[in-house]
């Protein structure tokens, strides 16, 4: 069987993934989101509430976390529909420190088996044991993420193709552009939004389950800034960049023992360089066409 | 009333190394119209440097001032170069994000040279608190305005009365008229670029000589706090990051004393959002004008 | 079919257009020329919603449409293109026409792409002679295919008034005549459309009528023959003593 170690990094490059594609998520549709943590972090506190205080089973939990996550992020969606560019960066740069700083000032326990569990401010929410209690190992929570994560890949894939993910690349590409063809752009940004905190809270809720702890400074600035990195290094054109960029830091990089404690060194300087090269990432849009187009001249001559 | 007002004072007073760290930020997008946020980790890199000096070698207070500064401003040029120089037109979203990438570099570089959480800063000054009738100014305070002050006086001056200020003014207003008055963009983005570090360590230095102490925490927190003080006076705008810059020191200060340090931070950034939500200009800056207002509207 | 009146517009302290009045009919095909600056993309821009007027308003089949939001506007069946040429250059040329009809009812959200090919959009992208260059990314393209594309995006949903804003900007002669050709044969049938063009050769041969904009007033109206000659309109674009020696 797998060593404990490899399982453990797998199944936080599935975890991380999902943050990953949130971010990803928005980009396509032209918008740089700082904050798509504070999605992270509300589902994974909610999941963990469920489970751990109300003894909800898991599956009810992630849904209930990612509901949430996913209304938080519709709201801010409407709320910042006026801003563009930098301005709506920090607009969830700004809100996401608000929700950490909330969950810092956040107090709420019940007495189980005589020990208070809950969250419990910067102190953190212990004991988040749902998956010890039922048994389930840590291979197979580690399949239970990538199962989970290849439904979500599959669905990207299946809307790229579709009319949903041709809009909102039109959205990223020209706004007026798109507003112009008679479709309807507030509505098209409010459900991004409202998909991508979706997204970033099925992620969040396994997070929480995995850790079993969780204490605010987690969810900072910097993991969301990983989060929309692997998407920009990876490639904007298709759902598979934010996953290259996932396995880029936290598989290959990790795995060189080389630059242990190197490698946020290495990493930001690789993405700086890459990106003078390949601003929109390794697999770009100009890219993935090249390669669906190689893909059809090979299989037509196959023929 | 006395309370408040002494908040105020202390507000301003802190509310000035922010206004500091806010016209870095504000001139870097006034000239390059992408934002820096590799800016707070140099400065930290800046200061972590002098407090090696000053740990290891017992440096002077003006030694620990000049490491400082010189080893921002350096970071400050590489990162010009690496994020911004090689990234060039249209790809602001790649420039930003590999500032992003560098802050990510520098915060593992200022932990490697000084590996634990906290380490002892020079004191700014040793003299007692000046009292002015109920209220009182702490010594360090007051140093540190008034080297604002003056800081701020130098920046108008040279945006205002030397050919590089005019060079500077005239790529924030359009980089390819200026181009074609035969200014050379690159050396005016890179000297701005410069100049913004040096002024960053010296705010960096202020601060942290205040507090007698820096963590690895403070290149995050810098960012934010210059962040937070220029959208609040609106972006690109100098008078705006100084009011930005007190504003946000005043807010802080007030919010610590009726709320409590668990709700300073958040107010701050309450503020900033709404501020962004109201209106984006920033208090100072225009609203959106008709143009952007329909570019913007339903979009 | 459109009718604009009193049609006014500020901005930032500047008046681009004043006291706009025109009339279309169905099958119109009007010229809309003026120097730089005369506000002939503003009509446009307030036509399609992005401006509300300060001023006045627009009717288009005799209903009301200056308050209305741009989205909706053109879903009563107004397409336009741009004066700097605006398509999703990161999108094949199949592609951009294909999410120009994104928004016609009965689209649903979850049609495939899968190799299925809608004829009408097939036939579109050949009748612009783009077919052979139908998989190449639009940024890839010439300027003048890109015009044609944009074209072609326009014509997509069918509109029945086309609003087209220097179409042939850019062009070398003979494109310009081969745009000229393009517009007459596929665009202008069975439409109503408002052309603005800097190429007087163009607006010539298309339009019936034109209408003349200086400094965000129209200052004349009519057949091509008599507005090309008019007085004010020479003077507008040659200046005082050009039009006395025109």
């Amino acid at each position: 069987m797998m060593d404990e170690y490899v399982v453990s990094v797998i199944s936080n490059m599935g975890m991380i993934s999902f943050l990953a594609l949130s971010a990803y998520l928005l980009l396509l549709t032209g918008e740089i989101s700082f904050g798509q943590q504070a999605y992270f972090a509300i589902s994974a506190y909610l999941s963990a509430m469920a489970t751990a205080m109300w003894g909800w089973p898991l599956w009810a939990g992630l849904l209930l976390g990612a509901a949430a996550a996913a209304f938080a992020a519709g709201l801010i969606g409407v709320l910042t529909l006026r801003l563009r560019g930098l301005y709506f960066s920090i607009a969830t740069l700004a809100f996401a420190e608000m929700v950490r700083l909330l969950f810092v000032n956040f107090h709420y326990q019940v007495m189980i088996d005589g020990e208070p569990v809950g969250p419990d401010g910067a102190e953190g929410f212990r004991d988040i044991r749902w998956i010890f209690e039922h048994n389930v190992s840590a291979f197979e929570y580690m399949a239970i993420i990538l199962a989970v994560l290849t439904v979500v890949v599959t669905l990207f894939f299946i809307a790229e193709r579709s009319r949903l993910g041709s809009i909102f690349r039109m959205l990223g590409e020209d706004p007026l552009l798109t507003e112009l063809q008679g479709l309807n752009v507030i509505r098209y940004k409010v459900l991004a939004s409202c998909l991508s905190g979706f997204i970033a809270g099925i992620g969040g809720a396994f997070y929480a389950h995995f850790a079993t702890y969780l204490e605010p400074q987690i969810f900072n600035v910097m993991l969301g800034v990983h989060g929309l990195v692997y998407g920009l290094i990876g490639g904007l054109g298709t759902a598979l960049g934010p996953l290259i960029g996932v396995a880029l830091d936290i598989g290959f990089l990790e795995a060189v023992r080389a630059i242990q404690g190197y490698r946020m060194i290495v990493f930001g300087g690789l993405v700086a360089v890459l990106l003078i090269f390949m601003p929109r990432g390794i697999l770009d849009e100009e890219r993935v066409h090249w390669l669906r187009m190689t893909w059809r001249r090979w299989r037509n001559a196959a023929r | 009333m006395t309370d408040f007002i002494q908040n105020c004072i202390d507000g301003v007073m802190i509310g000035s190394g922010y206004a500091l760290l806010a016209i870095g930020f504000t001139v870097v997008f006034g000239v390059l119209r992408r934002l820096n946020l590799a800016y707070g980790p140099s400065i930290m890199l800046g200061a972590f440097v002098g407090a090696l000096l000053y740990i290891q070698f017992q440096a002077q207070l003006f030694t620990v001032a000049i490491a400082t500064v010189i080893v921002a401003t350096l970071t400050g040029m590489y990162v010009e170069r690496l994020c911004f120089w090689a990234i060039r037109r249209g790809a602001a979203l790649a420039s930003m994000v590999s500032s992003f990438a560098i802050w990510m570099q520098l915060e593992e570089m200022a932990v490697i040279i000084l590996p634990e959480r906290t380490y002892p800063f020079p004191a700014l000054t040793d003299l007692a608190p000046i009292h002015i009738g109920p209220y009182f100014l702490r010594s360090e305070h007051l140093t540190m305005f008034v080297v604002a002050v003056l800081l701020v006086i130098v920046v108008h001056t040279v945006l205002y009365r030397t050919r590089f200020g005019l060079a500077v003014r005239a790529v924030s207003e359009n980089p390819d008229a200026a181009r074609y008055m035969g200014i050379n963009i690159d050396a005016v983005m890179f000297w701005a670029f410069a100049m913004v570090s040096a002024i960053g360590g010296i705010a960096g230095f202020l601060i942290l000589a205040t507090d007698q102490q820096v963590t690895p925490y403070f290149g995050l927190w810098a960012t934010f706090k210059g962040l937070i003080a220029m959208m609040l006076g609106g972006m690109g705008s100098l008078p705006g990051a100084i009011l930005g810059g007190l504003i946000l020191g005043i807010v802080e200060t007030q919010s610590l004393w009726y709320l409590g340090n668990d709700y300073r931070d958040l107010s701050a950034y309450f503020l900033l959002f709404l501020v962004l939500i109201i209106r984006p200009g920033g208090i100072f800056g225009h609203a959106l004008s008709e143009r952007e207002r329909a570019a913007l509207r339903r979009v | 079919m459109l009718r604009v009146e009193g049609l006014g517009h500020h901005f930032d302290g500047v008046e681009a257009l004043a006291e706009i009045d025109l009339e279309i009919a169905e099958h119109d095909v009007v010229g809309l020329i003026g120097p730089n600056g005369s506000g002939k993309s503003t009509l446009l821009n307030m036509i399609t919603g992005i401006y509300k007027p300060s001023a006045g308003q627009i009717r288009f089949r005799e209903r009301i449409i200056s308050g209305m939001v741009p989205h909706e506007i053109v879903s009563l069946g107004i397409a336009r293109t741009f004066q700097n040429l605006r398509i999703y250059k990161r999108m094949t040329v199949a592609d951009n026409i294909w999410a120009a009809q994104h928004s016609l009812p009965g689209v649903s959200l979850r049609d495939f792409r899968s190799g299925k090919q809608d004829d009408q959009i097939e036939q579109l992208i050949d009748v612009v002679g783009l077919g052979p260059r139908r998989d190449e990314l639009a940024q890839t393209l010439p300027l003048a295919d890109q015009r044609r594309l944009e074209l072609a995006r326009a014509l997509v949903r069918s509109p029945d008034l086309l609003l087209l804003d220097e179409p042939a900007g850019g062009m070398t002669p003979v494109e310009t005549q081969s745009m000229a050709a393009l517009i007459r044969d596929v665009a202008l049938p069975g439409r109503t459309c408002i052309i603005i063009e800097h190429k007087m050769d163009l607006i010539s041969a298309l339009c019936g009528r034109i209408c003349v904009l200086n400094f965000g007033r129209k200052i004349a109206e009519g057949p091509p023959d008599d507005v090309l000659k008019h007085p004010r309109v020479l003077e507008a674009y040659l200046g005082m003593d050009g039009a006395r020696h025109a």
